[in-house]
């Protein structure tokens, strides 16, 4: 709820299992965290010192990891990463484990607390992103963003997911996107197999 | 979590400084609305029609209750100066723009349209629209705009010793500028505050300090000085990133 003097940015996360024969099954929905990011997209934009473009003000991108279950009892405003992301160690196959794996994914910098680019656990500064295509965002209401993140069957196996992020495009403008974490939520372990597609449905509440 | 903080001081022209505001302000449901709008591609695609650059005073108050979800949903001043009012000595630049506003509709199928202006209620997606209607702001040159924190805007302004003498100044807003792309500008109320009074003479000038974003809420991002200017960190080695 919007409340008197200032706004309230929020945001609520929905997590469902979606098998081959329809059948759907909601695993998680809760609250989660808006992050500094999202201040920091806003600086930039009513300051005129940020990228010339609206669009790389918009949150086009997102990452899952798996130790979000570090964090679950700490994590706050403050984050600006995932804590594990996916794709540090084996690139794109972490996103794409099976062959014919559709899910959009691009390769870019992830800007820091202080607007430089933060370093993979391996020393490198590619990180590798989920992209939101514009069909998966809708508008729910006069302030509130709906944004839909579909991970199909072939796609994360082997993995225990347990966090995920959603990141603005570009706000620096610069010629390699630098985005930003803007909202951060860790849930409870899912491992993803072949059997399931993941919906991710996530709103904000500006 | 997204806050404002609005400061306005007195200045007199042997230089003693007297602070008479230094509190909060209103954030309202513009700066909401074009976050939304932003993250769906609607609205203007140029990033340079979002920052504040204009504001408006005036001589009564917005009479908004804070426990209601809707304090925020206006998008005008009470009763904001009129051409006239700012002074034929003033050294602002004073402009007439069609003020950007939400309003609902209950009939599209007439010509016009029936709508009415929202004003601290909210309305249906499929029923509102944006409208507007003509009126006088002041002029923000972009050089009053800075930026100190990593995740907050200041803006400075100056209602001078020429400008608005003898009007009783009870309002603020801060707009910004053209945040639905219009062919010309249609700025947009994000930012308000009311105060008590203060009779306005040539004894003295009054400046308004404004700082909107996310407000003490952060120990990184906010310890982090960018310098009054946007400072990206630590570069990449060998790298030659330029904002585009």
């Amino acid at each position: 709820m919007k409340h008197n003097e200032n706004i309230d940015v929020s945001g609520h996360l929905e997590i469902y299992k979606v098998y081959e024969d329809g059948v759907e099954e909601q695993v998680f929905a809760d609250h989660n965290v808006i992050t500094s990011g999202m201040g920091v997209g806003l600086g930039l934009l009513y300051s005129g010192s940020g990228a010339a473009d609206i669009t790389n003000f918009q949150i086009r991108y997102f990452k899952l990891g798996v130790k979000g279950n570090t964090v679950v009892d700490t994590y706050g405003i403050d984050q600006v990463d995932l804590v594990s992301s996916l794709g540090q160690v084996e690139g794109i196959s972490d996103y794409h484990t099976e062959v014919g794996s559709n899910l959009p994914i691009v390769t870019g910098y992830t800007m820091n607390y202080d607007g430089g680019a933060k370093s993979t656990s391996q020393g490198s500064y590619n990180w590798f992103f989920g992209v939101i295509p514009d069909n998966s965002i809708k508008r729910v209401d006069l302030n509130s963003v709906t944004y839909i993140m579909y991970i199909e069957r072939g796609s994360c196996n082997s993995h225990t997911l347990n966090e995920i992020g959603l990141y603005m495009k570009n706000p620096l403008g610069y010629a390699t996107t630098r985005s930003n974490l803007v909202a951060y939520r860790p849930f409870t372990d899912i491992a993803k197999t072949d059997d399931f597609a993941l919906v991710f449905k996530w709103t904000l509440n500006f | 979590m997204v806050k404002g903080h609005v400061t306005i001081c007195k200045i007199y022209k042997d230089g003693t400084q007297e602070i008479v505001l230094d509190e909060d302000n209103l954030t309202t449901n513009g700066l909401s609305y074009s976050l939304a709008e932003i993250s769906m591609g609607a609205g203007s695609e140029y990033a340079e029609d979002f920052p504040p650059a204009y504001f408006q005073v005036g001589t009564d108050t917005i009479g908004y209750n804070t426990s209601l979800a809707i304090s925020s949903h206006f998008y005008q001043l009470s009763a904001p100066f009129d051409w006239t009012d700012y002074g034929d000595e003033t050294t602002l630049e004073v402009v007439k723009r069609y003020r950007g506003v939400l309003a609902s509709c209950t009939d599209i199928n007439v010509s016009p349209p029936s709508c009415s202006a929202l004003l601290l209620t909210s309305s249906l997606l499929s029923s509102t629209l944006y409208s507007g209607v003509d009126e006088y702001f002041a002029v923000i040159p972009p050089e009053y705009i800075s930026k100190i924190f990593m995740d907050s805007f200041e803006v400075e302004f100056t209602l001078d010793e020429n400008s608005g003498n003898g009007k009783a100044i009870t309002e603020v807003g801060l707009f910004s500028k053209n945040p639905k792309g219009l062919s010309q500008d249609s700025p947009l109320l994000i930012a308000y505050r009311k105060f008590t009074a203060i009779t306005k003479t040539s004894d003295f000038s009054l400046v308004i300090r404004w700082s909107v974003g996310f407000l003490g809420v952060s120990n990184n991002v906010d310890n982090h000085d960018t310098g009054g200017y946007i400072n990206p960190g630590p570069q990449i080695p060998g790298s030659s990133e330029e904002i585009s």
